[in-house]
């Protein structure tokens, strides 16, 4: 009972401002047959809500309101359309420079493709890849190991590659050396081939 | 997201002619959003004076309102009524303002109280308006717009939870709590009318006979929560 009754008298409001659905509106009715705490809740509730209502505040004319936001819509949309117009102004600038510079590189790739592609434009590309190297000669190479590197398989690489120290370590802890090449091979084919040893980091030919 | 012209109300005549019109807002219609501000303007003015007690800010906030319903009248999903939509929106706009002005109301609600016991010149109405209002000033921002919403609006408390953002469990809290504070204070307010002449009193005119029948039949109670 009292806890129908505390439900009924919080939902009295809505009951007096014909709100509530038909199941709730039905119990509060049924409710209010029998309770005349609720019933006088429920009138004082109805003389409130008739004085809310009544009491009407004096309005401004709309049409100075509604001029003055048509006024801000409309800066708004120029805003809008002035942002829109500059970005697009930002795109049309750059577009011309993103295609020239777009078609530049390309043509850049294109033509260093074509160099190294034909045989013989480069020595550079030729030394690596065409000339060879008869084996039981002896090529300097600058060669980086890898970090930490222990004595034993530095030591092991040298012997491998039969080959000495010239110099090093430079500041970049790289070694020249010398190494008997072991057969005849290309310039390519040589240093993949050293790369390959256990320890070393990198092998670049160096003049001989 | 469903387009607002996918969007058919089933919520009665009223919101079927809102939707029209906020569905014609949305192509940017502009024939169409005066019409639908001319719709919204006195309920929105009202509820937002209402809700703040700042008259002079009243206007720019439903402008601020309506700005948002020209700008997101596309994104209206159909949830509710359009007009617990936009209602909500001022809710939002209304409290936002009143945070920037860092406006407390129960501080405000002091100063009020201390008035009106300062106040003994006959000529200092409690009339229909000021019953109401110092009434009103007296409980939260959030309390006195279910009430509001509830009394004036007509409004079921799962419309205020949608407006307000909140479970329906609040709204019912909240209005409990408004009930309890008005009906401590509107007594209050009666003993003070009652001590100047011409205010509660048959002289005073029928408006303000009003509010004195009500009071005297809250002071008579001393129910469950009262109003």
């Amino acid at each position: 009972m009292g806890n129908k009754h505390e439900n009924i008298i919080q939902l009295l409001p809505w009951f007096v401002n014909d709100s509530l659905g038909s199941k709730e509106q039905a119990l509060v009715l049924s409710h209010l047959s029998d309770c005349q705490v609720c019933q006088a809740e429920r009138d004082r509730l109805q003389e409130f809500q008739s004085l809310v209502q009544d009491y009407d505040e004096p309005l401004s004319d709309y049409r100075f309101s509604f001029k003055k936001l048509m006024g801000r819509i409309e800066a708004a949309e120029k805003n809008k359309e002035s942002t829109r117009d500059l970005e697009g102004a930002r795109k049309s600038r750059w577009l011309p420079l993103g295609l020239a510079a777009s078609v530049s590189f390309v043509a850049v790739i294109a033509w260093l493709l074509m160099q190294n592609i034909s045989p013989g434009n480069s020595d550079e590309y030729t030394t690596h890849t065409t000339v060879t190297m008869a084996g039981g000669d002896t090529a300097r190479l600058a060669l980086t190991f890898t970090q930490p590197i222990r004595a034993q398989t530095m030591r092991h690489a040298l012997v491998e590659t039969n080959s000495y120290i010239v110099s090093g370590p430079d500041q970049a802890g790289a070694y020249i050396v010398d190494i008997q090449v072991p057969d005849q091979l290309s310039e390519t084919q040589f240093i993949d081939f050293i790369r390959k040893i256990d320890g070393v980091e990198n092998a670049t030919l160096i003049n001989r | 997201m469903k387009s607002i012209h996918e969007i058919k109300s089933k919520r009665g005549p009223e919101d079927v002619e809102d939707l029209k019109l906020l569905q014609r807002v949305a192509v940017k219609d502009k024939v169409a959003f005066e019409k639908l501000y001319l719709r919204f303007y006195p309920q929105l003015s009202r509820y937002l004076n209402r809700l703040m007690r700042r008259p002079e800010m009243v206007e720019e906030v439903v402008n601020d309102t309506l700005f948002v319903v020209w700008e997101k009248a596309d994104q209206f999903q159909g949830r509710s009524k359009v007009s617990t939509w936009v209602t909500g929106i001022a809710y939002l706009k209304g409290i936002k303002a009143l945070d920037k002005l860092r406006t407390v109301p129960d501080q405000h609600a002091d100063e009020l109280d201390d008035n009106i016991e300062e106040t003994n010149d006959p000529i200092s109405k409690l009339g229909l308006d000021e019953w109401l209002t110092s009434g009103l000033d007296l409980i939260s921002v959030d309390q006195r717009s279910v009430v509001e919403l509830t009394y004036f609006f007509g409004y079921s408390y799962q419309e205020i939870a949608e407006t307000m953002g909140c479970p329906v469990n609040t709204v019912k809290t909240r209005m409990f709590h408004a009930r309890r504070r008005l009906a401590k204070l509107l007594p209050q307010l009666q003993e003070q009318g009652e001590s100047s002449p011409g205010l509660l009193n048959s002289e005073g005119g029928s408006s303000k006979e009003k509010p004195s029948s009500s009071l005297k039949s809250n002071s008579d109670s001393s129910s469950d929560i009262g109003l």
